[in-house]
């Protein structure tokens, strides 16, 4: 293999992604140079967003988001910092007009590869472990601290990686990257593979670069990288290893980041393990840095009350000083900070969660102007968030929405919609009390991965209502159930796309027709019901529902009766949760002649020949709360039910029926009490052992002051008068002689 | 160096190796310091030294603790070492106090009678009674006499000595001068002192420190050892430097022996098998490391003298259940359900659960 040595004109600066030690570094080193061009490692696609990073409105930290135009799902983030050495390169380069090149493998062709056995983590991670820094950038203080100036330390760092490549120290490959494999058509290639191409591309970029005339070529990219590149093998190799790549449309945008995600390795394989720390280190010159950090950790704790004089704060400053010069460190780092502040401020171990959330690991979140190149749907939710005034971060709160307001109205669309686009930015709460019918209440917290859903979303259309309503008709088309469908319905009508009611509808009625099912159609009800109820505050269009509830509602009236017959056990408590939610409906309509329709359908399930115990008791128990029947009634029917034809176990599902929902039935119902209690005290031994559990059942579900006022009636003798039956007199005269042993009293 | 004393201070049974450590040790000293803050750790946690003389680890267990131990005696603040009895408080103390000044021996042992005399100065009645107040007639604390030479001086127990008395260490702490006011003097502290308290956590609450005098001290917190091995290795080494200064002719006990004894401890400490599947009651007792320790020298004391001189089971059988059941109802029943349930279970352990059957 022929190879040419990269001559004197290029220079290789091996950074660690997010390293703030490198950043100050590789500037250092620019300065000195003054390259004529700058090669950062970084798909090419990005190169036309790097004038959009350096925009002045942009809050770092950010992520550059690359992903195939047609699968958005295959996508790539690559984040930045302000620390970050890849922005400071951008930085440096743009203000003093030197060329920008992004020489990575072209996202048209990576994201069109399928990686499998995960990406590596970073060398230095590994090497600061090896050689005991349980922080990479202490390693990295530690190193730069020793030589002199930065072109000696990148050399060092080149001839590092060289000597770890040609030993082949494996680089913590690990596979959990992929828990699930996903049905995939790209092209599979190992890691291993992934990493020669995406090399070979960046030879290439440079030897373009070099063609070009340019005298002095800056290479910026990961240290792992390095001895790659310090030689450039004929053009030809490299173009094999790059031949016949698959191309994918690639978008690019720069999507909002947070610290926290910082912490995740992604795009460049690495992730940064205390962010806000970092930030620290890169603002503040290396002598403050620890002052400053202990500074911010006592005002943390007076924040939350704790004790943090100034004192303690010099006293800490001291120790980590003294911890530092022990262990051999040119300065204390985040691992002497962290023991010293142990030792000498925290005196409760919880404080250490706040500190490692707010200043290690740091709870900032980037954010881009709107001038950022967007997809039109997302220009279009920017442009609503604006209008409705709604706070796009990744704090979760909560959002309490007025629907009789203009304004809070919308927002509940906008996230309704954005529900359906399974951009789910909000999550609604269950709201209780009389303010259910004109409040919702939510909590919205945006995170980085929505865009990616929002991104993906956008083959439905491109405005977010749009967009909504061509899913919902898609959804519509593709529900096969009424439950469904139903729930669909409501999603709709509450995200107020006028144009998916019709689709909805009609599928709703198509389905409806044709289900038997008498439980699919219970189960269809309440969310319908609850559109129509609603409707009016919402000022949606549930009329043209109503009609197909109406119908519903008959088909259940004429189905259910024959639906009760031969039902075994578990079929019958199913029945009569079925015949509640229908229940819960008909309260809710509230029109005299459905509720008569409902009580002759269950009147008639009263009287069924063959039907289940349970779901009659049920059925008494439901008229008898609608006022349709009185206690004497159901203790007459009970009475009925505990007669010589039925056995103790259909008495006691009856009686599990009838006493389902609050006990106080029993403590106003004197007759259906009594009829209770003769029937219990008149049972045989035998049977009340085998039937007792299925009481005990029934009356645990009453609250506890319930049963306790039922027990109270019991003692209270009112009904029943304690019989004692038969004392057995042998056992009890065995307690005698102890007796006699206690009261001193002579034997017998 | 007598070689018939019972037990040596830390600086006498270590001193070839804190010779050997000042002689290869270039590096800055604090003031007064005998060896510098690197060469003190590695006395403490063992290591090999350039010329090839190894350092036996006296504390196993997390390095930064004791980083920031010895750290804390080159700052301002004084050292209190918190944990539960037996997690070598009072061991590293010794230590750091020997590595560091040479001299372990300034010590006060806290109890609930301690008086200020006992930390601050007291007087020699029949001088004072004769001459009247003078320097001559001062009988000067171990702190007194630490601070005048530039050394540590230890406080065991802080938490048990009354709250008053405590207090008194404010001025020495903060000022770093002792006054006597009888004689309008004082005793201001030469470089290198500094205090060494331990406390027990367990019992806190006896006398919690004031916030005032918590202030003065940087706190480290000595955990039990956090893994088997750890904790075997331990009393491993203790065990066999025990031994050999009681000079008990017992054969030095088999691995297994105290990894079954270790296991034990950890597994009634923590309520639960080392597989984590199944619960035990908790006794009473602290079951510490240092209790695992003497449980074994105790064994090894009857295997010398009533048994073969090798330690079986039933060497160890007493001095176990004499620290677990420290309550004779609760312990107990702890005990026999652990026998029954865990130790008896364990194929090779058979030995031990008859031991153990036979003294309950």
């Amino acid at each position: 293999m022929s190879r040419t040595a990269v001559s004197e004109r290029v220079r290789l600066f091996g950074i660690r992604h997010h390293g703030p030690g490198s950043s100050r570094s590789l500037l250092a080193a620019l300065d000195e140079w003054e390259p004529q061009a700058v090669l950062v490692e970084g798909p090419v696609e990005a190169e036309s967003l790097v004038p959009h990073l350096l925009d002045p409105e942009v809050r770092t930290p950010v992520a550059m988001l690359l992903y195939a135009k047609d699968t958005p799902r295959w996508a790539a983030y690559y984040p930045m910092a302000d620390f970050s050495p890849e922005l400071q390169a951008f930085r440096w380069a743009t203000l003093r007009s030197v060329p920008v090149r992004l020489m990575d493998l072209p996202a048209t062709s990576m994201l069109g590869l399928n990686v499998v056995g995960g990406r590596g983590s970073e060398a230095m991670d590994r090497i600061a472990e090896v050689a005991g820094f349980d922080e990479v950038e202490d390693w990295w203080e530690h190193l730069v601290e020793h030589r002199s100036d930065p072109h000696e330390l990148f050399a060092g760092i080149e001839s590092l990686m060289g000597a770890l490549r040609e030993s082949g120290m494996e680089i913590d490959v690990d596979g959990d990257d992929e828990e699930e494999e996903e049905p995939d058509e790209r092209r599979k290639v190992s890691s291993d593979e992934f990493e020669a191409m995406r090399e070979a591309h960046m030879r290439r970029t440079l030897r373009q670069a070099l063609a070009e005339g340019y005298e002095r070529v800056a290479v910026v990219c990961g240290a792992w990288h390095v001895p790659a590149l310090k030689h450039l093998p004929h053009a030809r190799e490299d173009d094999a290893l790059l031949r016949g790549l698959p191309k994918v449309k690639v978008g690019a945008t720069i999507v909002p980041w947070t610290f926290e995600r910082l912490t995740f390795a992604s795009g460049y394989g690495a992730g940064a393990r205390s962010p806000a720390f970092y930030d620290l280190l890169w603002r503040t010159p290396p002598e403050e840095v620890p002052s400053q950090w202990l500074l911010s950790v006592a005002r943390l704790m007076r924040s939350e009350d704790l004790d943090a004089s100034p004192a303690s704060v010099i006293e800490a400053i001291r120790l980590a000083d003294a911890l530092a010069s022990l262990r051999g460190r040119p300065r204390p780092g985040l691992r002497e900070l962290r023991d010293s502040a142990n030792s000498v401020l925290i005196r409760h171990e919880a404080i250490w969660r706040l500190i490692g959330r707010r200043l290690i690991v740091g709870d900032r979140m980037g954010k881009v102007p709107d001038s950022i190149p967007m997809i039109p749907l997302q220009a279009d939710l920017a442009a609503l968030q604006k209008r409705l005034r709604m706070k796009v971060d990744d704090t979760d709160r909560r959002l309490e929405l007025d629907l009789r307001g203009e304004m809070d109205l919308e927002r509940s669309h906008l996230l309704h919609r954005l529900a359906l686009l399974e951009v789910t930015w909000g999550r609604a709460e269950q709201v209780v009390g009389k303010k259910g019918t004109f409040h919702e209440h939510w909590r919205i917290q945006w995170r980085p991965e929505l865009t990616i859903s929002l991104i993906e979303s956008s083959i439905y259309g491109n405005t977010v209502a749009g967009a909504a309503t061509a899913r919902a008709v898609e959804l519509a088309a593709h529900a096969s159930s009424l439950a469904d469908i139903a729930v669909l319905i409501e999603r709709v009508l509450l995200a107020d796309l006028q144009e998916a009611v019709e689709p909805t509808v009609n599928k709703l009625q198509a389905l409806s027709a044709t289900s038997t099912d008498t439980g699919e159609l219970a189960e269809a009800l309440p969310p319908l019901a609850a559109v129509v109820r609603y409707g009016t505050v919402r000022r949606t269009e549930s009329e043209r529902v109503v009609p197909v509830l109406d119908a519903i509602f008959t088909r259940l009236c004429v189905g259910l009766p024959r639906a009760c017959v031969s039902l075994d056990d578990d079929a019958a408590s199913a029945m009569a949760g079925r015949l509640d939610l229908v229940s819960g409906v008909v309260r809710l309509f509230d029109a005299p002649e459905k509720t008569a329709e409902w009580l002759s359908t269950l009147e008639s399930i009263t009287q069924l020949r063959g039907g289940h115990a349970l779901v009659a008791g049920k059925a008494e128990r439901i008229r008898f709360d609608l006022g349709a029947v009185d206690g004497e009634h159901l203790a007459l029917r009970l009475g009925q039910e505990a007669s010589f034809g039925a056995t103790a176990h259909d008495t006691a599902a009856f009686l599990e029926g009838l006493l389902d929902g609050p006990g106080a039935i029993l403590l106003h119902q004197q007759a259906l009490f009594q009829a209770i209690d003769d029937w219990v005290t008149g049972l045989d031994g035998a049977v009340l052992d085998e039937i007792l559990p299925l009481i005990r059942r029934t009356f645990s579900l009453f609250t506890k002051p319930e049963r306790r006022q039922i027990g109270e009636r019991v003692t209270g003798g009112r009904s029943l008068t304690a019989k004692v039956v038969g004392i057995d007199e042998g056992r009890a005269m065995r307690v005698l002689p102890v007796v006699r042993r206690i009261l001193g009293l002579p034997h017998e | 160096m007598n070689d018939s004393l019972l037990r040596q201070h830390a600086e006498q049974a270590y001193a070839t190796e804190l010779a050997e450590l000042a002689k290869s040790d270039d590096r800055p000293r604090p003031p007064n310091w005998k060896l510098s803050p690197w060469a003190v750790a590695t006395y403490v946690l063992g290591g090999t030294l350039e010329n090839g003389f190894s350092v036996t680890p006296k504390y196993i267990g997390k390095r930064s603790l004791v980083e920031v131990a010895i750290a804390t005696l080159a700052t301002d603040r004084a050292l209190l070492l918190l944990g539960v009895p037996g997690t070598a408080k009072t061991w590293l103390a010794e230590h750091l106090a020997a590595a560091t000044s040479a001299d372990s021996t300034l010590l006060v042992q806290g109890t609930s009678g301690t008086s200020e005399e006992t930390l601050r100065y007291g007087w020699n009645y029949a001088k004072l009674l004769a001459e009247g107040p003078s320097r001559a007639a001062l009988v000067p604390s171990p702190i007194m006499r630490a601070m005048a030479d530039g050394k540590i001086a230890r406080v065991e127990e802080l938490t048990r000595i009354p709250s008053d008395v405590q207090d008194a260490l404010i001025t020495v702490l903060s000022e770093k001068s002792l006054p006597i006011p009888e004689l309008n003097d004082e005793v201001q502290a030469a470089k290198g002192f500094n205090v060494i308290a331990t406390a027990n956590d367990r019992d806190r609450g006896v006398n919690d420190l004031s916030s005032a005098l918590r202030r003065r001290f940087n706190t480290v917190h000595l955990p039990l050892p956090e893994t088997l091995e750890e904790e075997t290795e331990i009393v491993q080494q203790r065990a066999a430097e025990i031994g050999r200064a009681l000079e008990l002719p017992a054969k030095p006990p088999a691995l297994e022996d105290i990894t079954r004894l270790v296991t034990i401890f950890r597994e009634l400490r923590d309520g639960m098998t080392l597989d984590r599947k199944v619960k035990l009651k908790i006794p009473s007792g602290t079951l510490s490391t240092a209790e695992a320790i003497s449980v074994l020298n105790n064994g090894l004391a009857m295997a010398a003298h009533f048994g073969d001189g090798r330690l079986r089971a039933s060497d160890l059988a007493s001095g176990l259940t004499g620290s677990v059941v420290k309550d004779p109802t609760q312990d107990s029943l702890a005990w026999k359900e652990y026998l029954e349930t865990v130790v008896k279970e364990r194929g090779d352990w058979k030995d031990l659960y008859r031991a153990c059957r036979e003294l309950l």
